[in-house]
């Protein structure tokens, strides 16, 4: 079976006035069908911009190379009549702040019928109660109302569990979601996840989730990429990576997440410096200098992904043990 | 980026728009015309040339633009009339920008409930119909120029007062002004030091756009009759001479009309580009 | 029924406004040197005493003012001192038809052209049909109606001869075209500029991106999703919009010869005509009031998040 999702060698640079900057440098990555893929890194990495080039909404200054096909078609610089008829129905995002993603001035109601009368060509009733049905089945309390009401009238967690319920109106064969929970406190945010991990079961749907936040990652996903600086410096299965980190950038992102088991750190762990200027180009791995590993070889030359054991694949030249 | 830096981008953006520069030139030449152009013509704008009565515009004759109904000289007359749109324009626009600056400053420095008061004031007067009252006090104080400068300027200081108020409410909070309060300097000092050359950007801009608002203003009061007076010449009396008598004499309210729009014209374009070389989101 | 209850709520407001606009008015023209009669110098004092005692200018001015706002009550706004014959009331109710279907017709064409005008160009952001566009509205915001519009019949009327020129032929539309389109002209300019800048502001939103991850088409990300809050400053500048028209009405009427009610203004206030310049004003203010009123309702109706309180 291939996969519903499969992007190669996406790169993507906006066209600034004065540098080109690289947001996304040759990033390869499959998506099955029904399969939750988790994309972490900080902010800034690229994981928004990946989710745009996928939906094929990026600005018009971006310069996009690679390719990107969904359900084995070509997708990339696709047409947008042929994108329109995709977006919404068999492919469809999540935004992450629902406060601002969700048009102020139509009721809920109207802002998900929508979406039916367009790709199922129902009529407005019959869209307005499969809505409805929808809404209840994301657990929004007192759907109905709700339906009539305007984003401003909801709380964070029921903006956010609309915009999921919208995106699942088609049953899309994907979603991405950008940062589900971020904008959620976090209550609120393990009733998102298990939303979002029921709708996958129902559906089937393929999910690319995007998120900086490992302890939402660890709840949902199948397999886990890890970003930084616009390239892909580590890929495994969720178990695999979260029993045994190989690259140190991942390792170094697990050990910021607090837990709540366990004996307490004498303090929090943080990541010293900050992400390179995506506008500067690296000699070596873009990691190096904040890396505990580096050596001479990695300032020189930047590290390939490469296969470990399993379906493990990491860019590094020293690579954690197992 | 710092203040300098800022100041430098947007002179470079400036220079990069030809739009801004052409109106720019425009801007300076028509007012060295309007200084300059007078003496260079043989005639006066009150002279009558009974030999020369609506004669159209050539430069076989003394009258390179043609004369009025009256045989006078409608170059000599136009740009006498543009140095009186010009003048009264940029007085009309000091005295609002005085009076809007000083009343902004302190009603955005000062805050609370004076800061309220003041804008309820302001809200009411922007409410009333003021080119009424303006059209009224000529009529009251009879057509005196110098009373029409100051009723102008009267009328459009409010946008420029709101404008002011809200850059120094942002001002207020920052570092600078807690500094300077906190090394003993008095509300009056610190309005005038520090919160008024911070707003100079936004200030520049609105001005660039008040002096059209006000040449058009005059001009229309010009034009009903309420303005200048005969025989001196502005470009609303010009203008309101030459649609009478445009059928005959259509370069009677072509040459005025086109000075006006491209001095309106140049003024707005000027305004705009100031506008977004100021502007700080875009860089 | 919030809305009906705010709406009364600022009706009843407007009347101290009001009111005081009255007064200011009624002592301010008094308080002009001369009076209705001077300028009829071959009448003898004796008429124009009598002249004055039979409109009650010889009453000390607070009692004109009692008498006049007695009147008011009634819907009375006395009679004209310079247009023998005629009450205020019966000049302003001959002209305003023609002044309101001018003024009402420049207004919606201003507001029509310069919606769709200002869409558009923010639809070709940084193209060439937005510079063009903005260009020519750079133009129309700074050429004024009494240029434009001897312009304009210059060309049509007098070149090309489609047009007539000036004048009024009861009702006939070919008289209104050139007053309109030199009426509408600046506030469409201004209003296609404000469009653009709105309209730019929406389009690179979130919930526009959203409703083009839906696979919207354009028409309705742009007519449902869009146009709505970005007509909210448009709404704003309503009434500075009609005041602009109103204006301009003034000299506009005079140039193309239509027999409204923007003359009367400038002729009562230089001819003394007290009644007259009171009525006048009290139509401007009024009509300026309730465009304030309107364009808070709408800004309430386009954006939900608005919540009217009086």
């Amino acid at each position: 079976m291939h996969p519903v999702l499969s992007i190669e060698n996406l790169s993507v640079a906006f066209r600034g006035a004065d540098a080109e900057i690289a947001a996304i440098r040759r990033v390869s990555l499959d998506v099955a069908a029904g399969e939750c893929v988790a994309v972490v890194g900080e902010s800034g990495c690229g994981k928004t911009q990946l989710c745009l080039a996928v939906m094929g909404l990026l600005p018009a200054n971006a310069a996009i190379g690679g390719s990107i096909r969904f359900d084995g078609r070509e997708i990339l610089a696709a047409p947008r009549a042929q994108m329109n008829a995709l977006r919404g129905a068999r492919l469809a995002m999540i935004f992450q702040d629902p406060q601002s993603a969700l048009t102020p001035h139509l009721t809920i109601g109207t802002q998900m019928a929508e979406v039916l009368v367009l790709h199922r060509k129902l009529r407005w009733r019959e869209a307005e109660a499969d809505a409805l049905a929808m809404l209840r089945r994301v657990r929004v309390p007192d759907a109905a109302r709700r339906m009539r009401q305007y984003p401003h009238e909801l709380s964070g967690g029921m903006r956010q569990r609309v915009m999921i319920g919208m995106s699942l109106l088609c049953e899309p064969d994907l979603v991405l979601a950008d940062e589900p929970t971020t904008a959620l406190d976090v209550t609120i945010q393990a009733q998102v996840i298990a939303v979002l991990r029921e709708m996958r079961q129902e559906f089937r749907t393929g999910i690319v989730l995007v998120s900086h936040d490992l302890s939402v990652v660890a709840g949902l996903a199948d397999r886990v990429y890890v970003m930084y600086a616009g390239c892909i410096v580590e890929s495994a299965a969720a178990a695999d990576l979260f029993g045994h980190a190989r690259h140190p950038y991942t390792s170094a992102l697990m050990s910021c997440v607090p837990r709540i088991s366990g004996p307490v750190p004498p303090r929090l762990a943080t990541l010293p410096g900050q992400p390179p200027n995506p506008a500067e180009r690296v000699a070596g791995c873009a990691f190096a200098p904040r890396c505990a590993f580096t050596s001479e070889r990695c300032t020189r030359a930047p590290p390939p992904l490469r296969p470990l054991e399993g379906s493990t694949m990491v860019a590094c030249h020293h690579p954690l043990p197992r | 980026m710092s203040e300098h830096g800022l100041w430098r981008t947007a002179l470079r953006r400036l220079c990069a728009n030809p739009a801004a520069l052409i109106a720019l030139a425009a801007i300076l030449g028509l007012t060295a015309l309007a200084i300059l152009g007078p003496t260079l013509n043989p005639n006066r704008y009150d002279t009558l040339d009974w030999a020369n009565i609506a004669m159209p515009p050539g430069l076989r004759h003394a009258h390179w633009l043609g004369t009025d109904r009256l045989g006078r000289d409608l170059f000599v007359r136009t740009m006498q009339g543009t140095r009186l749109s010009l003048a009264i324009g940029l007085i009309a626009t000091a005295v609002s920008l005085a009076v809007g600056i000083a009343y902004g400053a302190a009603a955005g420095y000062l805050g609370g409930r004076v800061d309220h008061l003041m804008m309820r004031v302001i809200e009411i007067l922007s409410g009333l119909p003021l080119i009424f009252f303006v059209i009224f006090l000529t009529v009251v104080f009879g057509r005196n120029i110098y009373l029409l400068f100051l009723a102008i300027g009267a009328i459009s200081w409010l946008n420029m007062a709101r404008i002011v108020r809200g850059q120094a409410m942002v001002i207020r909070g920052r570092e600078f002004i807690e500094a300077a309060i906190a090394s003993g300097a008095g509300s009056a000092r610190i309005i005038f030091r520090h919160v008024v050359p911070n707003v100079v950007g936004p200030v520049i801009d609105y001005a660039t756009l008040t002096v059209p608002q006000i040449i058009l203003f005059e001009s229309f009061l010009s034009f009903l009759g309420l303005g200048v007076q005969e025989p001196r010449a502005s470009l609303g009396t010009l203008i309101a001479q030459g649609a009478a008598e445009m059928e005959s004499a259509p370069w009677m309210l072509l040459v005025p009309g086109t000075v006006l729009a491209v001095l309106l014209i140049s003024f707005n374009l000027l305004g705009d580009a100031l506008r977004d070389s100021l502007d700080v989101k875009k860089s | 029924m919030h809305t009906i209850r705010y709406f009364l709520g600022r009706l009843c407001g407007a009347v101290p406004t009001l009111f005081a606009i009255i007064t200011i008015t009624f002592f301010l023209v008094r308080v002009a040197p001369g009076g209705p009669f001077d300028q009829e110098q071959t009448l003898p004092p004796e008429v124009v005493a009598n002249l004055n005692a039979a409109y009650g200018l010889d009453q000390p001015v607070w009692i004109q003012y009692a008498r006049y706002l007695r009147g008011l009550a009634h819907f009375d706004f006395g009679p004209s001192f310079r247009y023998k014959d005629f009450t205020v009331t019966e000049l302003i109710a001959q002209g305003l038809p023609v002044s309101f279907t001018l003024g009402a017709l420049a207004i919606s064409l201003a507001l029509v052209g310069g919606v769709a005008i200002g869409t558009f160009a923010a639809l070709r952001h940084r193209r060439a049909a937005d510079h063009v566009s903005m260009v020519i509205a750079a133009v129309g915001i700074a050429i004024p109606s009494f240029v434009l519009l001897p312009a304009l019949g210059l060309f049509f009327g007098i070149y090309l001869h489609w047009l007539p020129v000036a004048g009024w032929d009861e009702g006939s539309v070919a008289d209104l075209v050139l007053p309109v389109i030199a009426l509408c002209l600046p506030p469409l300019a201004y209003i296609s500029r404000l469009t653009r800048g709105s309209m730019l502001e929406v389009l690179g939103s979130p919930y526009i991106r959203t409703a083009m991850a839906k696979g919207l088409p354009l028409g309705t990300i742009v007519f449902r999703h869009a146009l709505r809050p970005a007509l909210v400053p448009v709404a704003s500048y309503l009434a500075p919009a009609v005041a602009m028209v109103m204006t301009g009405s003034l000299v506009v009427e005079t140039i193309a010869g239509l027999p409204g009610i923007g003359r009367y203004l400038v002729q009562g206030a230089l001819n003394r005509d007290y009644t007259l310049v009171l009525g006048m004003v009290i139509v401007y203010s009024s009509l300026l009031i309730f465009m304030g009123l309107v364009a808070d309702i709408l800004i309430a109706i386009l954006d939900p998040r608005v919540r009217l309180e009086a």
